[in-house]
């Protein structure tokens, strides 16, 4: 029995010729189309190899996606395990005693580590900013992620949330995380952020400013995410950061 | 005749609090309680001369003579005059029916008097009895009018004596009660009926007079007089009647004599009805009817303006001055209002004024959060308030039935006459099934549902279909459920969940208002722990109390990120509650623990989409381990029948899975309590009646849960779901587990 676990980057230039090879051996392949955004599609990606290709939605792989499948491989964007329910597929998938082969793929959270410019050594825990629903805000857990890292000194990755029916966009995270620092009555206005939006596509945006620019800005289509520096910056990362403001038209 | 008055001279009285009188007529139904109304409204109440020009006073005219009008208004302001002074009464409506314990009493609160209304012919009846009961434990004073007299001569064909023997055989059973139910054995005393001083007047409603054994002395009016003109159908010495002794004056003359002016009422009544500390500023203003204290409120009534379509709360001023512009607090809505606009009563009619100061009825816009039974405050004194009445009440809506209008055109109507239904009835209430779109009205017995469909048809002329009626059950637990791991669908959120059937005690401090959701935590802990034996730890750690008696308790200790998901937890768990595992009826009366947790660390992977199908999972596994059941609504009847077919009754409530709790033979009459299972009462009416020829008369109230008895259950759970369109059988605790 096989299960092969392969990440795709975050395009389809990106996909290594190691996880073609998984692609084209197994008898199955799915494409995880909920995790992420893809430029031109995920799915179209793969099918240029496998014409069989399926999707696999959340509720399949929330299910239970191994059951009568012994030869299969699913294929995720950017890299497997930046996404939760994939770790517990693999564990399930061991615990069955499968055969697991993990592929790693280039994912955005690496790609925004090397393109903010920020030293590698100095990034904290990252957090998702979700929409509010069912009248529970989730801004809270983004804001305290922050402190958390500032604290330390550490820079924070703030992922934004990705579905089907909607992506939140820079502007809009600012714009949440600006509300929660209000109430908090620890105003985040002028907290510095890189806007990062459709990292490695043709039409990537990488750009500093003030999060209430942020706020006001535009950036196209998702996916989008923001980097918020530490506090205080090392001279070299300063100087880099300069850089990212002076892109702006 | 109406009196004219301007509004300013009626204002000038009301500043004058001995001169303001609050009162409500009670009686048992039938006994004559809208004909004495309407005859205390025709000949004394007040008209504005604003109001007055020709084709008004042609209109009150024409309204006058339509039965009835008095129920219709919150309030009706009456004008009198009594030893050369003028006094303002305000006759205040309350509710016909026994069954809505909670309308009933909220009535009562804003009066401090009451004329008790009964038939000279059948004498004191069940609701004479209930009525009177619930006067005096709202420490109002009662005051008797013995009514129909013409009765007992033209049909019992009774002589001056048997006249004399009846009218004082009324007054003992009167005074009987009286001694049994007034709550303090001072007022008791104090309250009996004394005929010689004036506290009973007898008379005829129909006829428009009446007359107390003072008056009678004064005026020279025999016994013999009356009885003779109706034995002998005399008209004119009738009419005559009605000049020498007309009702309004007789009844008012005694309601200015012995029912208190609001400021001596309230000396005794605030200690005794209001919850709130006695010594604070608000607790004085209150207990001195403070006009200059802080302003406080209680409201009665809650209607919709027909014309306007604004919302009018009807209430007492207990302290204060009510103006328009003033920032209040709604102490059980929890929220901040603002009085827009301030009246008052001038007959039924209301007339914007600037102030009303404390004592009186007043009529406000601008309280669209409030219903009726709200407490309302001076937003600077937000912290010493304490409600008159608690939110929670006892009786709780258990029948349902859909209804649609015959009419597809009139829906719009329909909605509209149903909104104004549930707002100035709070234990009303009507939803919307979504996935049909049929209108739901829910209301606590088939008899209150059957009033507010009368009332869709004779105040709203609208013609409706009806479902027959679905009753609404509750889901429980019997027994401490095991411990499940509840697991969010991307497995990286594990709750670890009991559920536990909440104790009585606990109920009851629930239902009482002692303890609630946003209580200080450590008075809640403290009243737990001395009511109910809590252990400290426990009390302390509620996080949510929701209205059908759920609690969510968190005893986990140094779980990470729980803080944050707190809300998503209760929110799964509020879901949870409202459809329980057996039959997706509302859970009620259990103990949620919460033992341990693993939450992911990024909010991405621990919303809703994963947490409340963890909570649910968890707490359905632990119910069905439970041994749960269902719990169905009970309601109590309170029966008069003569002696006998005392047989007859029980066979029939026997029959319907009730239980007697009471027979009492009262020489001829027997009363009967019983309780039985809602679900069984919708003959009941027909089947009592038939077994009685008509002779039992009966009131009903909410009683209570209870467990549906086994034999019955797995059937009755297999009904309910089929209804719902779910698989006859009920889940099992591994449904939920493997999940
Ligand atoms: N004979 C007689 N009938 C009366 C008298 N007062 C009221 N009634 C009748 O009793 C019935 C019930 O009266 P009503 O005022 O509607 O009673 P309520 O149900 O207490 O409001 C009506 O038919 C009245 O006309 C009275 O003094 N004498």
């Amino acid at each position: 029995m096989r299960f092969s676990l392969v990440g795709a980057g975050l395009r389809c230039e990106q996909v290594t010729e190691e996880a073609w090879e998984e692609i084209r051996k197994r008898k199955e392949v799915f494409v995880d189309v909920y995790t992420s955004l893809y430029p031109g599609g995920l799915l179209n990606c793969v099918k240029k190899v496998r014409e069989d290709a399926k999707e696999a939605h959340r509720d399949l792989l929330e299910g239970d996606f191994l059951k009568g499948r012994n030869d299969v491989a699913l294929v995720v964007p950017g890299d497997p395990f930046a996404a939760t329910t994939h770790v517990s597929l693999y564990v399930e998938a061991r615990k069955r005693g499968y055969d697991v082969k993990l592929i790693p793929g280039i994912s955005a959270l690496q790609v925004a580590r090397t393109k903010s410019g920020l030293s590698q050594y100095r990034f904290g825990r990252v957090v998702t900013m979700m929409y509010p629903r069912e009248g529970i805000s989730f801004s809270e857990s983004v804001y305290y992620a922050i402190k958390d890292n500032d604290s330390l000194n550490l820079h924070t990755i703030v992922l934004l949330e990705t579905g089907y029916d909607r992506s939140m966009t820079a502007p809009e995270a600012a714009k949440l995380l600006i509300e929660e620092a209000r109430r908090k009555g620890d105003p985040m206005d002028d907290r510095m952020v890189i806007v990062m939006a459709r990292l490695c596509w043709d039409n990537e945006i990488i750009e500093a400013m003030t999060l209430k620019e942020a706020s006001e800005g535009d950036f196209g289509p998702p996916p989008h995410l923001m980097v918020i520096p530490s506090p205080k910056l090392h001279p070299m990362e300063e100087e880099f950061l300069e850089t990212l403001k002076s892109s702006k038209p | 005749m109406p009196k004219y008055k301007h509004v300013e001279d009626i204002l000038r009285i009301m500043r004058n609090i001995e001169q303001v009188r609050n009162i409500g007529i009670i009686a048992h139904v039938d006994h004559g309680k809208t004909t004495t109304s309407d005859a205390l409204l025709a000949h004394a109440g007040i008209l504005s001369p604003k109001l007055a020009g020709e084709a008004r006073a042609l209109d009150y005219l024409d309204v006058e003579q339509q039965r009835g009008i008095t129920v219709k208004a919150a309030n009706v302001s009456l004008y009198h005059e009594y030893k050369g002074k003028p006094y303002v009464i305000n006759l205040i409506d309350t509710p016909g029916h026994v069954d809505f314990s909670g309308k009933v009493t909220r009535s009562l609160r804003v009066l401090d008097g009451a004329i008790l209304v009964v038939d000279a012919v059948e004498g004191v009846m069940t609701q004479t009895e209930t009525v009177l009961r619930q006067a005096l434990e709202e420490y109002v004073r009662p005051l008797l009018f013995i009514n129909k007299v013409d009765r007992l001569i033209k049909e019992l064909k009774l002589s001056p004596q048997e006249v004399q023997q009846r009218i004082v055989q009324i007054i003992k059973e009167v005074n009987e009660r009286i001694l049994t139910f007034a709550p303090d054995k001072e007022f008791a005393k104090k309250w009996l009926l004394d005929p010689a001083k004036g506290h009973v007047a007898l008379g005829s409603a129909k006829d428009k007079w009446g007359i107390t054994i003072p008056m009678a002395e004064e005026k020279g009016i025999k016994f013999s007089y009356f009885v003779e003109a109706y034995a002998k159908g005399d008209k004119a010495a009738i009419e005559e009647l009605f000049k020498k002794a007309p009702l309004h004056e007789t009844l008012l003359d005694m309601v200015v004599r012995w029912v208190p002016n609001p400021r001596e009422a309230q000396k005794y009544r605030v200690p005794r009805l209001w919850k709130g500390d006695i010594n604070s500023e608000l607790g004085k203003a209150m207990v001195n009817a403070d006009p200059d204290g802080p302003l406080v409120v209680f409201i009665n009534d809650m209607r919709l303006d027909p014309h306007t379509k604004r919302l009018v709360a009807t209430g007492r001023v207990w302290a204060g001055t009510a103006t328009a512009g003033k920032e209040v607090w709604l102490v059980n809505a929890q929220k901040p209002n603002k009085i827009l606009q301030v009246s008052i009563y001038m007959g039924p009619d209301r007339e914007i004024v600037d102030y009303v100061t404390a004592g009186n009825i007043v009529a406000m816009l601008g309280l669209d959060d409030a219903r009726a039974g709200e407490t309302v405050v001076d937003i600077k004194y937000k912290d010493q308030a304490a409600p008159f009445e608690q939110l929670h009440y006892v009786s709780e809506p258990v029948v349902t039935v859909a209804i649609e209008p015959k009419n597809p055109r009139d829906l719009p109507k329909l909605i509209e006459a149903l909104r104004t239904l549930s707002i100035e009835d709070p234990n009303l209430k009507v939803t919307i099934n979504q996935e049909t779109g049929e209108y739901l009205l829910s209301g606590m017995g088939m008899l209150h549902i059957e009033i507010a469909l009368t009332q869709l048809k004779e105040v709203y002329g609208l013609e409706v279909k009806v479902s027959p009626p679905v009753i609404t059950y509750r889901e429980t637990v019997r027994s401490p459920g095991e411990k499940v791991e509840g697991k969010s669908p991307n497995k990286h959120n594990k709750l670890y969940i009991t559920v536990e059937p909440l104790e009585k005690e606990v109920i009851e401090l629930i239902q009482k208002g002692e303890i609630s959701e946003d209580q200080d935590p450590k008075q809640r802990a403290k009243i737990l722990r001395e009511k109910a034996g809590w252990d400290a730890e426990t009390a302390r750690r509620i996080w949510a109390i929701d209205e059908n008696y759920n609690i969510f308790i968190d005893k986990t200790v140094g779980v990470q990120h729980l803080r944050e998901v707190k809300d998503t937890i209760l929110g799964g768990w509020r879901i949870a509650m409202k459809e329980g595992p057996l039959a997706k009826e509302p859970v009620r009366g259990v103990k949620v623990i919460l033992w341990d947790a693993v939450i992911h660390e990024d909010p991405a992977h621990r919303g809703p989409a994963q947490i409340y199908p963890a909570v649910r999972n968890a707490v359905y596994a632990s119910m069905l381990t439970d041994r749960p059941t269902l719990l169905e609504p009970l309601q109590k009847l309170d029966i008069r029948v003569p002696s006998e077919y005392i047989g007859a009754v029980m066979g029939v409530i026997n029959k319907h899975r009730g239980k007697i709790l009471e027979v009492n033979d009262m020489g001829g009459q027997a009363r009967i309590i019983a309780v039985i299972p809602v679900a069984e009462s919708f003959d009941l009416p027909m089947e009592l009646r038939s077994v009685t020829a008509g002779r039992a008369f009966w009131g009903t109230e909410f009683y209570g849960w209870a467990p549906v008895p086994d034999q019955l259950l797995p059937e009755l759970i297999a009904k309910i779901r089929q209804r719902k369109g779910l698989p006859p059988n009920p889940p099992k605790a591994e449904d939920f587990l493997s999940l």
